[in-house]
């Protein structure tokens, strides 16, 4: 094939496979980090969380409540608290979660018609672990009440049909959508693998031409491009898409499937969600790589701007709940658009209509990338746009 | 270790910083950027107000008093009203709710007959938090209607109203959240965070410092001019970084902290010195691995990448038993491990000091491995630096 694009995009290829920065980039840093994010919440979701129990009461009704907590699949009753130890030394020492008081006369109270409140504490130092104990604790009291209230409304005379309505008159049926099974692995790792794809991406193509000047091998280059630029961008796009695509093969084909991570939605949305994202990225990165002449400032550019991305993207802390400024800075980075997408397919299943939001984002920043490949291609017009030597004679 | 010596070397870090952008990008600039960035987008601490689409397919008075009472808590904002659960699916697949509450016909009906009334919750769980606050809203309003129906029951059968009251809800649970009252996002990932930042700019700055010595051929006039001492070359090399990130951890608990709202509860002259002494390890661990790298790309390439698995490995998000041994092992060879834990039970849990002198220990052995290894990695190049000039010499 005699294209210019064609021996560029060869030889971009052959140039990105001898760079120890692709080998870096495309190899050691992600199977190494996705291996470790992945491994880390390998078990998925956190079950039997250590709890103390200080049961005050010592009757039947505590140790029915006891008996409740021991059962629930989220705790583990792992100390047995007596009235020498001090809830903090609890804590630490024997290394629990959550510590549930049982009140003296509970039982009593409770045939007396005298409401009692049993005391939770839950480390909330890490709220993982805070959420889950809130949630059970409240399950298992409110059962535990309900059982109380159904034994002192039966003797009152009530028709048996009526019973459930007058204890639960709401009954909440709630379907989880997106990751029902509450699983970390599910929820995470996809969020992290992605945007980790994104700083590749852009890393690597914010060195596209800026090496090639430092290496002196932009000459090369131009001239096998015949001068044309055109060939030269599309040659090098093809070639980081190549990469690229490769880096989403070990995700979606090898890591995914390794930690089990379903993907409900359809495949080709999915590709076309990539694709766009991918561009996004490269084009960004090859502007950047065309303004700035210093590999390490560009670089250094790229981490700012990259580094931030899942803080803003609004998985794990919603963009409504920032202030302007941040939010308006979480719209500016591409990844928070196409993880809003990137949920909707892989999670949800949704159709094509709901995604068109987000593409039409990202096509806006792909029109930001181009445009700043021009001011790159202005600004450094001397140095991309060499003057033939003959003329030069 | 000579004084003159370490100061001549400190002064040359000094104007190599001055004159190389990217490391005074990553140094000075980042660290307070970041700061301002990371720190206000928790500032709000917690969420509020999440948005909820309704199906109200009873339309009576009780159908729109429950959905009344819960656009009134404090996470639930009513912002989409479908007539049909097609057009609704719409709104949930758009992300535009988080969650659809469906109230199905004959939901009036069923309250007065005294059946149980079921209403549908559809939970958008691919953001655990929203999915969360939203569940717990519901069942809460649900619970509520649980209460006053038990005590009219109770009162019917000719029970007086307080009894009545104190029967319907005969156990409660009082939840408290401890050393985090309000169970809030902010106060959870905040303290670490900052010193996250802190942590992955001293590691990008310095890495990219020795990086370009070793390029430079640098780190041999350093070490001719240090007279071959690690003291000499290792105060002189790192001086600079220890003096700035003394000034940035005054500025993180004396100015973040309190502007962030975050609890300080141990003693300053304790989280200070421990503090210090993290910086250190992690100066000599950067150090170390540093010395192996031949550009400074390839340095920040690496280093960059580092953040999230350094971060998430020392437990701070999950369960740290719950890791693989072999991740556990990991973490427990990174500085950032028993800092974490330090940190949480000095400033946030405010503890005794007995209960975090393990920490402080692990820390101590970290420190020393670090030493170490940095000592004897100088050592190696020292030799090699040597037998090169006599080779030359020669």
């Amino acid at each position: 094939m005699n294209l210019p694009f064609y021996h560029i995009f060869k030889r971009e290829m052959l140039r990105l496979a001898r760079l120890k920065s692709t080998r870096n980039l495309f190899i050691i840093v992600p199977v190494i980090v996705f291996f470790v994010l992945g491994s880390i919440y390998y078990k998925g979701a956190l079950r039997e969380v250590s709890v103390a129990v200080y049961d005050n009461d010592n009757s039947e009704l505590s140790r029915t409540y006891i008996r409740y907590l021991e059962a629930s699949p989220n705790l583990k009753v792992s100390y047995y608290m007596s009235s020498n130890d001090a809830i903090e030394d609890v804590f630490v020492k024997n290394e629990v979660q959550g510590i549930f008081y049982i009140p003296k006369d509970f039982h009593k109270d409770v045939l007396k018609s005298i409401p009692v409140q049993l005391k939770i504490y839950t480390n909330s130092t890490n709220i993982v672990f805070g959420n889950l104990l809130y949630k059970s604790a409240e399950q298992i009291t409110q059962l535990v009440s309900a059982g109380v209230v159904v034994k002192s409304i039966a003797p009152l005379g009530i028709n048996p049909d009526k019973i459930l309505g007058t204890v639960l008159p709401i009954k909440v049926n709630t379907k989880v959508l997106a990751n029902p099974q509450y699983n970390y692995v599910y929820y995470l790792l996809p969020g992290l693998a992605t945007v980790l794809l994104q700083m590749i991406i852009f890393f690597a193509a914010t060195r596209a031409f800026n090496n090639e000047w430092k290496k002196g091998t932009y000459e090369d280059l131009h001239r096998t491009a015949n001068g044309n630029i055109l060939a030269i961008l599309f040659g090098k796009y093809l070639a980081y898409m190549i990469y690229s695509l490769s880096l989403c093969g070990l995700i979606f084909a090898i890591v995914f499937p390794v930690f089990g991570i379903p993907i409900y939605g359809n495949i080709g949305y999915l590709l076309l969600l990539l694709l766009l994202f991918l561009t996004v990225n490269i084009c960004l990165g090859f502007g950047i790589s065309l303004i700035f002449k210093s590999e390490v400032i560009a670089l250094d550019m790229a981490i700012f701007y990259n580094s931030p991305a899942f803080v803003f993207s609004g998985f794990t802390f919603p963009i409504w709940a920032m202030p302007w400024f941040n939010s308006m800075y979480a719209q500016a980075i591409p990844y928070t658009h196409f993880l809003t997408a990137f949920l909707k397919i892989y999670q949800l299943d949704t159709p094509f209509y709901s995604i068109v939001p987000e593409l039409r984002k990202l096509t806006i920043f792909l029109v930001v990338g181009i445009l700043i490949i021009i001011t790159g291609l202005i600004i450094n017009r001397k140095i991309i746009f060499l003057q033939p030597k003959t003329s030069a004679i | 270790m000579n004084l003159k010596i370490i100061w001549r070397l400190l002064k040359r870090e000094a104007t190599l910083i001055q004159t190389d952008h990217s490391i005074l990008l990553a140094l000075l600039a980042a660290p307070l950027l970041y700061f301002a960035l990371m720190g206000t987008t928790y500032m709000n601490k917690d969420e509020e107000k999440v948005n909820v689409g309704i199906v109200d397919l009873d339309h009576s008075k009780s159908s729109k008093a429950f959905l009344t009472k819960l656009n009134a808590t404090q996470k639930i904002n009513i912002t989409d009203t479908y007539t049909n659960h097609g057009e609704a699916e719409k709104g949930f697949y758009n992300f535009d709710v988080q969650a659809i509450v469906e109230i199905p016909n004959g939901f009036e009906k069923k309250l007065i007959n005294k059946e149980s009334a079921p209403i549908g919750l559809i939970l958008n769980n691919s953001k655990f938090l929203s999915s969360n606050d939203i569940n717990k809203a519901v069942n809460l309003v649900a619970m509520e209607y649980a209460s006053d129906s038990r005590q009219q029951f109770f009162e019917s059968k000719g029970i007086n109203p307080s009894t009545a009251k104190n029967k319907a809800k005969p156990v409660t649970a009082q939840i408290h959240a401890v050393y985090n009252p309000t169970n809030n996002y902010g106060n959870f990932l905040l303290p670490a965070l900052l010193i996250l930042i802190l942590h992955q700019t001293l590691l990008i700055s310095l890495s990219e410092s020795i990086a370009s010595d070793c390029k430079n051929n640098q780190i041999l006039i350093n070490f001719e001019d240090s007279k071959f001492s690690f003291f000499n070359y290792f105060l002189g090399k790192t001086g600079f970084y220890m003096i700035l990130y003394f000034a940035y951890m005054t500025l993180t608990f004396l100015v973040a902290y309190p502007a962030l709202n975050l609890p300080l509860n141990g003693s300053l002259f304790a989280l200070f010195t421990v503090t210090f002494l993290f910086f250190i390890a992690t100066i000599f661990y950067t150090w170390f691995i540093s010395s192996f790298f031949k550009s400074q790309t390839s340095a920040m390439e690496i280093m960059a990448f580092t953040s999230y698995p350094v971060f998430l490995i020392t437990g701070i998000t999950w369960s740290f038993k719950e890791m693989p041994l072999f991740l556990q092992s990991i973490a427990n060879l990174i500085p950032l491990r028993p800092y974490f834990e330090f940190l949480k039970k000095q400033t946030i849990m405010g503890l005794d000091s007995q209960l975090y002198n393990n920490e402080i220990i692990h820390l101590l052995a970290l420190l020393l491995v670090g030493y170490v290894l940095a000592l004897l990695r100088f050592n190696y190049l020292r030799n090699k630096v040597q037998k090169s000039v006599i080779n030359l010499s020669n």
